[in-house]
């Protein structure tokens, strides 16, 4: 029964070596999709590259079905999954930041990492921007406090927030998902730079 | 779209519609209960833990210890057993619990207890415990000096814990659980 570290099948030292290894792997698998770079990942802003966000809704069309599934067969508590709460106006505003430095470094926090690791300079660049955000978000985080915790709304789910069944959500996620990449593909076939003799 | 992925798309599809078939694989959760190993727990008596026990827990800090409270809040403000946390049973059982804590439920007397223990070991918990005897044994033990005294919290109502063995009252049913 699955999730294994809540039933117990491993301690959180365990667990923590899992999660070094998946985070490994998570990096290797960045780095041979190209995000590794800053130009490639910033192209999707200017529409002509939107590998980023196909690889994106991939992974969550997947993760999605894999847990509906599994919870089906019996395999997965779905009631033991761990669900972010939401705090609206402060994550919206951190989405906004998140997204500047997403647009002017060319990287996010991941993806710098990769970058850094193979040896590239504006991925240090952004790695160490990163950690003095952090760390200054630390230090003011007693002025933040009351901002960070506005607008609780606990924890979401697009089932419960639309008031829809669960697998209505899975499937019009998916349609919407499959509407994506189509349209992914034809903004980059239009965006995509005329290669030379063509 | 190239053919692999046309193909990809084609299964996420197929499984988005089977999803909208079977709806909420929620209702589909199974629980499976080692029925002879929780008799076995519950016959030896190793989900108990007693007053002296616990008291040696909570002084060598062992990780992980959560000590809670199933009373009601009224009673907790008044007195508790230090560090202990209060929780009511539907709250216990909505709990996001790690299985690494060990936990230890009391209430008044101990029935409540038990039956909690009992519903987190249908979801799977086994780190769980009940003091012996409820929060009674431990007063018990608490005026022989052999297990530290009740906390009361700051904004409780300034009621102290009894000083002396308090017998049960017929009356409130809930508590003496």
């Amino acid at each position: 029964m699955a999730p294994f570290y809540q039933f117990g099948f491993f301690g959180e030292e365990t667990g923590l070596s899992f999660a070094f290894v998946i985070g490994i792997g998570f990096g290797y698998f960045l780095e041979r999709a190209g995000f590794g770079s800053s130009t490639k990942l910033a192209a999707q802003f200017y529409g002509r590259d939107l590998t980023v966000f196909k690889v994106m809704f991939t992974a969550i069309i997947t993760a999605m079905l894999g847990l509906f599934w599994l919870a089906w067969m019996g395999i997965l508590d779905l009631s033991r999954i761990s669900v972010l709460p939401t705090y609206f106006v402060p994550q919206l505003v951190g989405g906004l930041i998140f997204g500047i430095g997403f647009v002017m470094g060319g990287y996010c926090p991941g993806t710098c990492a990769v970058a850094s690791v193979t040896g590239k300079m504006d991925g240090w660049v952004h790695l160490v921007g990163m950690m003095v955000g952090i760390l200054t978000f630390g230090e003011l985080y007693p002025v933040l406090d009351i901002f960070y915790n506005s607008s609780a709304m606990g924890e979401l789910s697009l089932d419960t927030l639309l008031g829809i069944p669960y697998g209505t959500a899975v499937f019009l996620l998916v349609v919407l998902a499959l509407a994506g990449f189509y349209l992914a593909e034809t903004i980059e076939r239009r965006l995509a730079p005329m290669k030379p003799g063509s | 779209m190239k053919s692999p992925v046309k193909y990809l798309a084609i299964v996420a599809l197929l499984a988005a519609l089977l999803a909208l078939l079977v709806q909420n694989p929620k209702e589909r959760r199974r629980v499976s209960l080692a029925l002879a190993e929780l008799a076995r727990i519950i016959e030896s008596e190793e989900d108990h833990v007693t007053a002296d026990e616990l008291a040696s827990m909570l002084k060598e800090g062992i990780g992980r210890l959560r000590v809670i409270d199933l009373r009601d809040s009224l009673s907790y403000l008044q007195y508790h057993i230090p560090t202990a946390e209060r929780h009511s049973i539907p709250e216990l059982v909505e709990m996001p619990l790690r299985t690494t804590d060990t936990l230890v439920l009391y209430s008044e007397g101990g029935v409540h207890a038990a039956q909690a223990w009992m519903l987190l070991a249908v979801q799977g918990h086994r780190n769980v415990m009940t003091l012996k005897g409820g929060l009674l044994a431990w007063m018990e033990r608490s005026e022989q000096g052999s297990a530290p005294p009740l906390r009361s919290r700051p904004d409780s109502t300034g009621v102290k814990p009894p000083a002396r063995k308090f017998e049960r009252k017929p009356e409130k049913t809930r508590e003496t659980c």
